[in-house]
């Protein structure tokens, strides 16, 4: 049961709504964890019981920490020294890292399995078939949601065991957020002080929750619905079949597919942020406009934020300021002049992030490539920037000036969409084979003289009508408009006349009902 | 009034206002005018053609996904037995959208008999099926919903698409090349053979509520080399006994002589347009013995059927061992040559 299928809208939200409003306020954690639970077996039926083991076993790590920690203060209030009190501090602060060790080395572990076992099984088996050894392929389940829910309790264990806030004592608590129905499917990676305490508060149901709630999720269904899955047809054929195309129609698929990846994950995610508000649950943004960022760096910090954030929090900056990287950049500057230096450690910090970044979407060569295709431009992007300032000095170009923003965003543009037709190619070398396909037979009339029969003229107006709404709402929020706060906070008849304008553009033009097949959500796949 | 009530009140009188507008939009839509404009060439199509019948002319209804669709030829059956028919099935039908279809059948048409093809008992998926649990009755209840796709048909160009009854021509020939006794094999994919509790409790209504309007419920399996096997077919025969329905079988049926080498336009999984004039006179047989229906041949009150069967002969013989896909395809090939021709990108 997807979350943007009916029977979740129309009967399994509502229902929820209604029980949880009824039930006495203790009680609607347990509503929600039940409902979480319903809506997980719906999909990975025996698999829960892995969700419920990592978020006891995530608990448990949490308490050993806590304890440890609660341990050592008692320790120290004996110690009368501070060499002694430095000892202890030290050899607690040991035991509770092999605790972290562990809890992380075993969530890693079966995501390890579940994800890449078989990836990385095929490829020894590649290397060392010619000498007769082979590991077996395993038959994995994939349990939804494994790769969010993961780093979510990561992140838990890294900031008990950095004492950012105290082990969690209530083990409901930690399934709930972990498990908590709308955001299991494709995030947002959410940090357990974002949503725990609300999960649990069992707030009532607020008209006004249930008003921003209601229309943050109809305007997911629009860009879902009327873009995504649209354009979703044309470029599975594309991909599908993209020893045809050529030239303009390679350009065409890298677009349309990031055009479709956005606007169906961050249509999803307007879903999962509307329906936790409906219970006074506000879950972390995971977009802020991205293709109005002028870098890819830039560009990172505006596409599915709770990811890179993640990836800031719990790699870069535990990397960054490790004893290795710190004393490497100290001998550097001296050795090699502050510049290096500077390049050496954001190569040394960047390179983990990005590997795990293009792992974590998924096992495949196509998939560390994309990792390490940003790894290289923000890399770049670090040691030329002095080049640049310089450039712009020389020039007399201020970053302010609007055609140079332009430019900006547009080159920024260009490394998305080839990041992207890396990512949704069929592999590594179906990927190389469409890059250089797109500098052959370059004809722009091929656009329409050979547009495939996937989607029709109706479905080019929906789609390029769509996206104009979506690009003006963008452009409006990009510039200081609270398009959604002049909504909600609009008198009712206006508001309900743009309610009832959205949901009849959905029924109208939107891709649903016998006949269409219902496109998953991608990133549901990771 | 508390904030609570009055929020409630809002919520419905929100629903309210929303369902109402659905319902007047609903009640506004002709689908028969847009059918007549050739605006619905959907799934829909066959539906829309048996509404336009007028009402109680038809006495066996064919509902089921296209083996149904391509192996059933209503022109063929009245050539041969003056039976009227119609296909009111859609490709890829599941239960939820078939027991709809013949609600409106026998709310519209009340036929004698209605035949079910079985390939979609075996067809399930939770998500789809529960999906189409919600959105089938609104859409039985809106037509608003169901048509809501028409608006693409005032953009761009109207299919080529000729329906005889809910019958598509299709003399394209494709070979089958497995083993010739193909009941005694497996199924590819290991498909299923058992019929899902959903399903089967969709049948029992779909028998029920046949019971209930005086229609005789028929299930049969169309010949299928793909689709079919002796695990499935007496899979059916078990279920329609416990319902109490009767099942046909073409797969095993005697006197039916299907020519996998000619029959069938995919490889086996569909008959084509020889196929169905070989099934027709098997379905007729069947049909008079099994059931009360009537021939209409010689009747004044049928003679537009006959005026019918003189364009469907017309078009079988255009047709010339092609599709309405293989026509569209030819003239879209044959756009595409002129366009490239004015783009310059190659000479006359």
């Amino acid at each position: 049961m997807a979350i943007y299928t009916n029977l979740y809208l129309l009967v399994f939200l509502p229902a929820v709504l209604i029980i949880y409003e009824i039930v006495p306020k203790r009680f609607r954690w347990c509503v929600l964890l039940a409902a979480s639970y319903a809506l997980y077996i719906s999909f990975s039926k025996a698999l829960v019981f892995l969700l419920i083991g990592t978020s006891v076993f995530t608990y448990l790590i949490g308490r050993r920490m806590g304890t440890l920690a609660d341990e050592c203060q008692a320790e120290l209030a004996t110690c009368t020294d501070r060499k002694q009190k430095s000892e202890v501090k030290k050899g607690f602060q040991v035991r509770r890292r092999h605790v972290l060790l562990l809890g992380v080395l075993v969530l890693l572990g079966i995501l390890f399995y579940v994800n890449y076992y078989n990836f990385v099984a095929e490829n020894i088996n590649f290397l060392l078939g010619p000498l007769g050894h082979k590991l077996p392929m395993a038959k994995v389940l994939f349990p939804m949601g494994i790769s969010f829910y993961t780093l979510e309790a990561i992140g838990y264990m890294a900031d008990v065991y950095w004492e950012r806030y105290p082990a969690e004592k209530h083990v409901g608590k930690m399934c709930l957020f972990l498990s908590f129905f709308p955001q299991i499917m494709e995030g947002p990676i959410a940090r357990y002080p974002d949503t725990s305490d609300a999960l649990m508060a069992g707030e009532p149901l607020k008209a006004d929750n249930l008003s921003e709630g209601f229309l943050r999720i109809i305007w997911g269904l629009f860009k879902k619905m009327i873009v995504s899955d649209r354009l979703s047809y044309l470029i599975t054929y594309i991909f599908g079949n993209y020893k045809d195309y050529h030239g303009s129609f390679i350009i065409l698929a890298a677009v349309g597919y990031t055009i479709q990846l956005y606007l169906e994950f961050s249509g999803s995610i307007d879903i999962v942020i509307g329906s936790g508000k409906m219970f006074g649950v506000t879950i972390p943004e995971n977009f802020n406009q991205p293709f109005a960022s002028q870098s890819a760096a830039e560009f990172w910090r505006r596409w599915h934020m709770s990811l890179g954030n993640w990836f800031k929090n719990y790699v870069f900056y535990p990397v960054t300021v490790s004893s290795r990287v710190k004393n490497w950049n100290k001998k550097a500057r001296k050795k090699y002049g502050k510049y290096w230096a500077m390049v050496g450690t954001s190569a040394m910090s960047l390179f983990p992030v990005w590997v795990a970044t293009g792992v974590w979407h998924g096992a495949g060569w196509k998939y560390l490539f994309y990792g390490m295709y940003y790894y290289v431009i923000l890399l770049l992007g670090v040691a030329l920037e002095p080049l640049k300032q310089k450039r712009n000095e020389y020039l007399g170009i201020s970053p302010d000036m609007w055609w140079f923003k332009a430019l900006r965003i547009f080159k920024t543009w260009i490394i998305i969409f080839v990041g992207e037709l890396f990512f949704n190619a069929k592999d590594l070398s179906a990927g190389f084979y469409m890059f250089f396909s797109m500098f052959r037979d370059f004809h722009i009339s091929s656009l329409w003289i050979y547009f495939p029969d996937a989607i029709t003229t109706g479905d080019v107006v929906a789609i390029v009508a769509g996206c104009i709404v979506v690009w003006c709402v963008g452009f409006a929020k990009e510039h200081g408009v609270d398009v959604k706060g002049k909504i909600l906070h609009a008198a009712t008849p206006a508001r309900w006349c743009v309610f009832y304008a959205i949901i009849f553009l959905i029924l109208i033009f939107g891709a649903y009902g016998t006949g269409y097949q219902p496109v998953d959500l991608i990133y549901a796949g990771f | 009034m508390s904030k609570k009530t009055k929020t409630i009140l809002k919520i419905a009188l929100f629903g309210v206002i929303l369902i109402s507008v659905i319902a007047g939009l609903s009640a506004a839509a002709d689908p028969i005018k847009w059918f007549d404009e050739g605006r619905i060439q959907n799934r829909n199509a066959r539906l829309v053609a048996m509404l336009k019948e007028p009402e109680d002319t038809i006495e066996v209804a064919n509902i089921g996904d296209s083996l149904s669709l391509t192996g059933f030829s209503p022109m063929e059956i009245w050539r041969v037995s003056g039976i009227t028919a119609v296909n009111v099935g859609a490709d890829g039908l599941r239960m939820m959208e078939a027991y709809y279809n013949m609600v409106d059948t026998v709310e519209s048409q009340h036929p004698k008999v209605m035949m079910l093809e079985s390939l979609m008992l075996f067809r399930y998926s939770f998500n789809n099926d529960a999906q189409e649990l919600i959105s089938e009755p609104l859409n039985h209840r809106f037509a608003f919903l169901k048509y809501h796709s028409l608006w693409k048909t005032y953009v761009e160009k109207l299919g080529n698409r000729i329906y005889h009854k809910g019958y598509l021509i299709n003399e394209n020939v494709a070979p089958y090349e497995g083993p010739a006794d193909y009941m005694s094999r497996e199924l590819e994919d290991g498909g299923r053979t058992t019929i899902p509790e959903f399903n089967r409790r969709l049948l029992e209504k779909m028998a029920k509520y046949c019971r209930d309007n005086d229609v005789e419920l028929i299930i049969y399996s169309m010949p299928s080399a793909k689709g079919y096997n002796y695990e499935r077919t007496n899979t059916l025969q078990a279920v329609a006994d416990e319902i109490g329905v009767k099942y046909l079988d073409l797969n095993t049926v005697e006197g039916l002589d299907i020519d996998w080498e000619n029959d069938t336009n995919d490889g086996g999984d569909h008959i084509n347009y020889y196929g169905a004039v070989k099934t027709a006179p098997v379905f007729a047989k069947y049909l008079k013995e099994n059931s009360d229906v009537t021939d209409r041949r010689g009747d004044p009150a049928y003679a537009y059927w006959y005026m019918e069967l003189a364009d469907y002969d017309q078009l079988v013989i255009a047709m010339d061992g092609k599709s309405f896909q293989d026509l569209a395809n030819e003239e879209k090939e044959a756009w595409r040559q002129e366009m490239l021709i004015k783009a310059g990108r190659k000479k006359q």
